[in-house]
């Protein structure tokens, strides 16, 4: 849509109807007027017409966007603040979310990992000094304490039940087992490495349904008595020990001091049946007899042993059949072998077919529940980033207001963000009112305490609360002449208020100065009455001081003296005249710090 | 409903609808006349009007607007939807009146 042709017809509409009028013989600028007024807001009308044709939320959205661009590039620190926290707790989640993943939701990377089932047994507690039935020979019992888990769930076998369970094919289109061997000694050219290693019968990748990158996988023939040794090693251990997986294709590996020929290299991603350690090396079930010598391994006595439980067993269920229906199937046969040949008549164990698809579950049934309260943690660690912006988005709003509000107090206009250096360094004030809110509060505290008027500063405070700040009042009448000030007067205080937080008096005024005895006012009944020059232009009664008799070093010295200095400087000139001999503020104490803090005040010193 | 109902009978520029509408209705309906640019430009959209420029009888260059097939058929729709809740409201009072 063209919005200058809108245009050029609302103009059109306009000079038709204001020609129309002029013919009927309304004058020619009330006809114009009355032509537009009639026709309403042109540019609303153009703004409408406008939305019908494009997005507005879009249009919108994108100003948006600028604008919250703008506001983030015009305040860089604040802006680093909140990505960094956000950056942190969404690092925070997505790590924990990755580790979740893994652990809990990854299936294994295998082909259909749907139908690839666990076998396991389950066994009801039983009394200590039963289990001699398990052991072989007494030692072999670790297999199966190993294998096993607190809820009383039995992952290992022994091989001539995993030979029974290999018969099923009605069940299972593959049965394959693996014994794992963490921290097996590995050796390739001469120099040796721990790893974890995992001994795998002939089915196990072709049932698996896992192809090797390079090479071959290990086949049923590999995993006989009498084959040659041959190993598959794992792509990152490839990359590892031999620089690249291709070149790996007919190396050696030693484990535990025997040789193996590598045959294949498995694919990047799979990292075998358990999340929980991803082995390097795959060997034939058959050659652990041969790297572990012991008397268990001799003549394949572990291979025949009906009572060693040390083969964890997994399989692919035929096409059709259920876990339930398979485990329904498994149960009566297993508690039969159970019942043979573990020596124990009144015990039956359960058969388990457990989902294989993410691997054994040991890992997950382990960390699964301090996982979720991890997660359910960076959530919270999200909502307290969230909320951390929301304090930095406050704390930007009120960053700049106490410094303005405290000014308007004082009726003074705000002062610039950065005070010229002169103005900072010379009056405390001003560097305190650079400072923020908490460092104003805490500055204000030490520097009463150093001085060692802290009270004053409390009083000072008081008074400022109660609104009661013109000490005049309280000298006129005071505690105990039965003065209370009217509200008339009060009014004043308040009036004069302004003016006495301008006039140094106010600031520091405990030590109160004082005339000279010879030129006080004559106010003759109270002769000894310390009298109090006002603040200027409130019209209390002040005195009048000489500005020469002054020695000040500030001045001398080339620094220009504060802003409020000067005003307070200017509005100290009395009215009535009277001259006020002074001590040079230089003798006292006092009045050196305030000549140097308040140069050609024209204060008084007090009496000693 | 009143814009297509006026253009069914003759194609028209702005001001021109915007008059006979106003006519018509014997100035009983008070819409000001900036409004109807908006609703000519949901028509337009929707593709129940159509425009082209043309000259209007004042010699000066304007958009004239004229139905399409869509738009009669819409119009068709409103009128019988607006008739039958005319019907129906005018039923109920007469039910109700003493």
């Amino acid at each position: 849509m063209n919005w200058e042709r809108l245009r050029a017809e609302i103009d059109a509409h306009i000079e038709e109807k204001a020609l129309e009028l002029i013919e009927s013989g309304v004058g020619e600028p009330e006809a114009w007027e009355r032509a537009r007024r009639e026709f309403g807001n042109a540019t609303r009308v153009m703004e409408t017409s406008r939305a019908v044709w494009v997005w507005t939320w879009l249009e919108e959205l994108t100003q948006e966007l600028r604008y919250g661009l703008r506001a983030m590039g015009a305040n860089r620190l604040f802006t680093l603040l909140a990505v960094a926290s956000l950056a942190l707790g969404i690092g925070a989640n997505t790590a924990i979310y990755s580790f979740m993943e893994a652990i809990l939701l990854r299936p294994l990377p295998v082909n259909d990992p749907a139908s690839v089932v666990a076998l396991k047994f389950h066994r009801p507690k039983r009394p200590r000094g039963e289990t001699r039935g398990f052991d072989y020979e007494g030692n072999m019992s670790n297999h199966i304490t190993s294998g096993g888990s607190f809820d009383g769930n039995y992952s290992v076998f022994p091989y001539p039940a995993f030979e029974m369970f290999e018969q099923r094919s009605d069940l299972f289109a593959a049965t394959f087992a693996y014994h794992g061997q963490p921290e097996a000694r590995l050796t390739v050219n001469g120099a040796a490495t721990l790893g974890d290693s995992v001994y795998v019968s002939g089915g196990f990748f072709a049932g698996l349904g896992a192809s090797p990158a390079f090479g071959r996988a290990l086949t049923p023939e590999d995993d006989r008595l009498g084959a040659p040794s041959v190993a598959v090693v794992s792509a990152g251990f490839a990359q590892q020990s031999y620089g690249s997986a291709s070149s790996t294709l007919g190396k050696t590996v030693g484990v535990n001091g025997r040789c193996f020929t590598v045959v294949g290299v498995t694919a990047p991603d799979f990292f075998g049946v358990n999340p929980e350690w991803t082995p390097k090396v795959y060997l034939p079930l058959h050659s652990y007899l041969q790297t572990q010598a012991s008397r268990f391994t001799e003549d394949g006595k572990l291979l025949s042993d009906t009572a060693s439980y040390w083969l964890d067993v997994m399989a692919r269920l035929q096409p059709g059949v259920t876990r339930e229906r398979a485990q329904a199937a498994l149960d009566p046969a297993f508690a039969e072998y159970f019942k043979l040949y573990s020596g124990t008549t009144h015990e039956k164990p359960r058969m388990l077919v457990m989902d294989g698809a993410r691997g054994l579950d040991s890992l997950r049934h382990r960390y699964s529940q301090p996982l979720y309260v991890l997660m359910a943690m960076v959530v919270l660690i999200l909502a307290i980033a969230c909320s951390n912006i929301a304090n930095l988005l406050a704390g930007a709003r009120f960053g700049s207001a106490p410094r303005n509000g405290r000014a308007a107090e004082f009726g003074r206009k705000p002062l610039p963000r950065h005070p010229p250096v002169a103005y900072r360094e010379s009056s405390p004030l001003s560097r305190r009112r650079s400072l923020g809110t908490a460092g104003r509060l805490l500055e204000r505290t030490h520097a009463h305490g150093a001085a060692g008027d802290g009270a004053r500063g409390v009083h000072l405070a008081r008074r400022l609360e109660r609104g009661r700040t013109c000490r005049n009042i309280r000298r006129r009448g005071g505690r105990r002449s039965g003065f209370r000030p009217r509200p008339g007067m009060a009014g004043d205080a308040r009036r004069c208020l302004p003016c006495l937080a301008r006039s140094p008096l106010f600031e520091r005024g405990r030590r109160t100065p004082m005339v000279s005895h010879e030129h006080r006012p004559s106010s003759g009944r109270r002769a000894n009455r310390p009298f109090l020059p006002a603040a200027g232009g409130c019209g209390i009664v002040r005195a009048n001081f000489d500005e020469s008799a002054i020695p000040s070093t500030r001045i001398q010295s080339g620094k220009s003296p504060a802003p409020r200095d000067q005003h307070a400087a200017g509005g100290l000139p009395g009215r009535s005249g009277g001259r006020v001999s002074r001590t040079d503020p230089a003798e006292t104490r006092f009045g050196a710090w305030r000549s140097r803090r308040y140069p050609g005040s024209g204060r008084a010193v007090g009496w000693r | 409903m009143m814009i297509l109902q006026t253009l069914r009978r003759e194609s028209l520029h702005g001001y021109a609808l915007a008059q006979i509408i106003k006519r018509n209705s014997d100035d009983l309906l008070q819409v000001e006349e900036g409004s109807l640019y908006p609703a000519l430009q949901r028509m337009l959209k929707a593709g129940w009007v159509a425009a082209e420029w043309g000259i209007s009888t004042r010699n000066r260059k304007v958009r004239i607007y004229r139905i399409t097939a869509v738009g009669r058929k819409q119009l068709e729709r409103e009128v019988s939807s607006f008739q039958q809740m005319l019907e129906g409201i005018s039923r109920a009072m007469k039910a109700v009146r003493p």
